[in-house]
């Protein structure tokens, strides 16, 4: 009986050592699990050509002379795949009561179109990150994800967390629409000859400056520009004091992001420019530390007047949001993007809350890597089939239906369309998938108050807009690791006491920036600049 | 015949013993020895794809962060010394604290006590933040109005959040404030344990207050203490997240006094997404941990040996 107690516990010890072990073996046989998968795929895909092949099979096989590799065509006859796709989202919100119709009205569609089903993944912004990492790490179900905008490209390439594209052609046989639309902007998720990302948005134009309320300007009798400078938003803050004792002028917030990206136009590498800018590419092609420019120096003393001058308030203990204090009427505006998109959102919302918006342009339109790579869809490198991913994707952007279920719900439960209109859409503000973007505009439905004219506005400003020679650059930190590190920590040390303008004097912020700047030095900035120009002129000898 | 009613024999006797530490012995074998696997990623590149076992060996290079920089030497002595400070007036306190609530003789005034000063152990560190702010925020905290300017009478509020030179005292009084209910439990359960026939005879010999305390209690607690202390020298190297990152707000200028191992790697780790370079971090907080756990034992065994923990 000793021997059996002793054997029971002994088995007890080994059971749960098997299931926690799980988690580490799983990871290393499922690597190879999906590459024997692959290579039977593109077997039995190559045997499906020969069958009867369906619509859209044999429509995409009708295409441009395939590449070797994986199959043009789509097996119709294997069981339906499901295609887990993340649907990033406003911390708090909770869609989880609609999802599952809104899967059953897209599987309606694809099932028959490209034999696969949906499953929508809803993720909140802040959680994006760490969600992708840690299902990837722990071979949870994921294919299609949200790359950028809080979890940059460059931060996935070291750890291999996205599927290279070109393996075996994927993107070239199975995204046909994907290349024909964005062309050579594919170049910006394409790092050392991957192809680990995609761009999101069709346009991407993006012009700069401030958003501000118009009704707070007219009481005051400020006027603003349609296009200004920095020095125009002075005057009109200033006179703003004057008249206007209660409203803040600016708000710097926590002063974690360098607002003078929005107020000058740099093209930056990494998180507040921590791996350096190029200034003005239409100009010169360098890479600068930004932070050592005059241009910062001059911003951080603005920023100490502005506060002597009352026009900036707050400290920055004050964890509460510009749009926050914006929509509630108690800040005059605040920087950011500007685009026929985000103006009809933030004219939306001004109106909701009473008031009307406005704004003056201080960066004039142009398309650069960071508007490109904004908003990414990558594949992880886990997804136990990267065909069915890429299909899913390609679909959703020749099918509007698809795009649109997933942009803006489902109809009569979150939107209607407007009189007379089948393209106008009025929402309810029940579903918004705040950092979504999936499908080609162009055919797709306009939430109000944008009009008929919503794509040629787009479509306008995208002539306007100048083309970065380096829109399809993307610098690779992988080698510079322990700078980044190093970097992003005395940039937080730093910037909030210069956004928030709180040295004692003129010259202690003078000195406070030196300060900053030999920090950053410490760091390594002038190391990683260096490489970043020498990756940057690689970048360009090739492209010539 | 005989050794086989032996052996039934001791197995009646020590299979409860064996049950109830079963439950106690899978814990710490999934939570903290299963884990030990993973130690490895510290040395490795690691990839999602290739996994654990399958990533590059990459030698020390993650660990080159955590010293490349002039930030190393701050967070490392922030580190050190609020642990070690934390470790002597924690002691100090909780024992004082733990001999006068023996003191107390009225019930219910010491379940009063009692719940009030364990009551701030169980709040949320973002509570206890915001807590921590209405006293010293800028234009609306109370120690601003109500003392700086009230009567000290001066013309501004001190700007706490943007001056360091306040933060130790301001997280050694927080930090205390918050754990004292707690760390005063334990020694407070070894004083309940004491004989009260000491203090009985001291007392008919004549011995004052003082002399009980001197002579009774703190040579009967002395094993309770020197344990408690091997115990925290392990943590030396990690600190209370929640303490150093939300009282002070996050605040980038009082990095130089708040910034520690624990937040220096939240902080540079938030954008990296780097797995290597976390692991890292907590490889060295382990591995000094241990050793200064050994080193403290191994002394305290030197000077007196019942007292050591192993």
């Amino acid at each position: 009986m000793n021997r059996k107690a002793v054997s029971i516990v002994m088995a007890s010890v080994l059971a749960a050592s098997a299931l926690a072990g799980c988690g580490s073996t799983g990871t290393g046989s499922t690597a190879a699990q999906s590459d024997s998968s692959a290579a039977a795929q593109s077997g039995s895909a190559a045997a499906a050509t020969s069958a009867a092949a369906s619509g859209a099979a044999s429509e995409a096989a009708s295409g441009d002379a395939a590449a070797s590799g994986t199959s043009t065509a789509i097996d119709m006859n294997e069981d339906p795949y499901q295609v887990a796709i993340q649907v990033v989202t406003l911390p708090g919100v909770d869609y989880s009561t609609q999802e599952e119709e809104m899967e059953k009205a897209i599987d309606a569609i694809t099932l028959p179109a490209i034999n696969c089903t949906v499953d929508i993944q809803f993720v909140w912004i802040s959680e994006v990150a760490n969600t992708t990492s840690l299902a990837i790490a722990g071979n949870e179900k994921v294919d299609l994800v949200h790359v950028a905008t809080v979890s940059p490209l460059s931060s996935m390439v070291g750890s291999d967390m996205l599927y290279d594209m070109n393996t075996d052609n994927l993107l070239q046989n199975r995204g046909q629409k994907l290349v024909e639309l964005f062309g050579d902007l594919l170049q910006s998720g394409n790092v050392d000859g991957q192809q680990l990302a995609i761009p999101a948005k069709e346009f991407n134009v993006v012009a700069k400056g401030i958003g501000y309320n118009k009704a707070a300007a007219d009481k005051a009798g400020v006027t603003l520009p349609e296009t200004g400078t920095l020095d125009d938003l002075d005057t009109a803050l200033h006179s703003l004091k004057d008249k206007n004792q209660d409203m803040m002028g600016w708000f710097g917030g926590e002063g974690t992001s360098n607002y003078l990206y929005w107020l000058q136009g740099y093209e930056g590498f990494g998180t507040n420019a921590a791996y350096g800018a190029v200034m003005d590419s239409s100009k010169e092609l360098k890479v600068e530390n930004i932070y050592a420019t005059q241009d910062f120096m001059d911003y951080a003393n603005r920023m100490y007047k502005w506060r002597q001058d009352g026009i900036l308030q707050k400290d920055s203990t004050d964890k509460t949001s510009a749009q926050d204090y914006f929509n509630a009427q108690q800040l005059f505006c605040y920087p950011g993007d500007i685009t026929p998109q985000l103006d009809a959102l933030y004219k939306a919302q001004a109106v909701n809350n009473g008031f009307e918006y406005e704004t003056m342009q201080m960066v004039s339109p142009k398309i650069t890597n960071a508007s490109v790579t904004e908003y990414m869809w990558g594949i992880a490198s886990n997804s136990e089939r990267p065909d069915k991913a890429m299909d899913f994707l390609n679909f959703a952007y020749s099918n509007a239906d698809v795009a649109n279920i997933l942009m803006y719900g489902l109809k009569d439960t979150n939107y209607t369309f407007q009189d007379g209109s089948d393209k106008i859409i009025e929402t309810n503000n029940t579903y918004t998938p705040a950092f979504l973007q999936i499908g080609d505009a162009q055919n797709m439905l306009i939430p109000s108050p944008a009009g008929e004219d919503f794509i040629q506005q787009w479509k306008d400003m995208t002539d306007k807009a100048t083309v970065s020679p380096i829109v399809g650059y993307m610098f690779s930190d992988a080698d510079y690791q322990t700078e980044s590190a190093a970097i992003t920590n005395v940039i937080n040390q730093y910037l909030p006491t210069i956004e928030n303008g709180s040295c004692e004097s003129e010259d202690a912020t003078k000195a406070y920036v030196d300060e900053f700047v030999k920090a950053l030095q410490t760091a390594g900035i002038d190391d990683v600049i260096a490489g970043n120009q020498e990756q940057m002129d690689a970048y360009l000898a090739a492209q010539k | 015949m005989n050794k086989k009613v032996k052996t039934n024999f001791n197995l009646k006797h020590w299979l409860p013993f064996y049950l109830m530490f079963a439950p106690g012995f899978l814990y710490l074998l999934i939570n903290n020895y299963i884990p030990l696997y993973g130690m490895q990623l510290a040395f490795k590149s690691f990839s999602y794809k290739k996994g654990i076992a399958g990533s590059r060996w990459i030698g020390l290079k993650n660990f080159k962060f955590l010293f490349a920089t002039s930030d190393a030497f701050i967070m490392i002595r922030n580190t050190l010394l609020y642990n070690l400070l934390w470790i002597f007036v924690g002691m100090v306190f909780g024992v004082t604290v733990a001999i006068l609530f023996n003191e107390i003789r009225n019930k219910a005034a010491k379940q009063f006590y009692q719940t009030a000063i364990l009551l701030p152990y169980l709040m949320s560190m973002v509570v206890v933040a915001y807590l921590v702010y209405a006293y010293l925020a800028g234009d609306t905290g109370l120690i601003n109005n109500a003392i700086v300017k009230g009567l000290m009478g001066k013309k501004d509020g001190i700007k706490w959040y943007s001056d360091p030179k306040y933060w130790p005292f301001i997280l050694t009084f927080v930090q205390q404030w918050k754990q004292i209910g707690f760390g005063m439990l334990l020694y407070l359960a070894s004083l309940l344990g004491i004989d009260t026939s000491f203090y009985e005879a001291a007392m008919l010999d004549g011995a004052s207050k003082w002399q009980q305390i001197r002579y009774i209690t703190l040579p009967l607690l002395k094993p309770t203490i020197l344990m408690l202390v091997i115990l925290s020298l392990g943590q030396i190297f990690r600190s209370d997240f929640g303490l150093f990152y939300q009282v002070p707000m996050n605040q980038g200028s009082l990095y130089s006094t708040t910034q520690t191992i624990d937040t220096y790697v939240y902080r540079a780790l938030l954008e990296n997404n780097n797995v290597g370079m976390s692991a890292a971090a907590s490889f060295l907080q382990s591995i000094v941990g241990f050793i200064f756990i050994m080193a403290a034992n191994k002394i305290v065994r030197h000077f007196d040996e019942n007292s050591s923990l192993f």
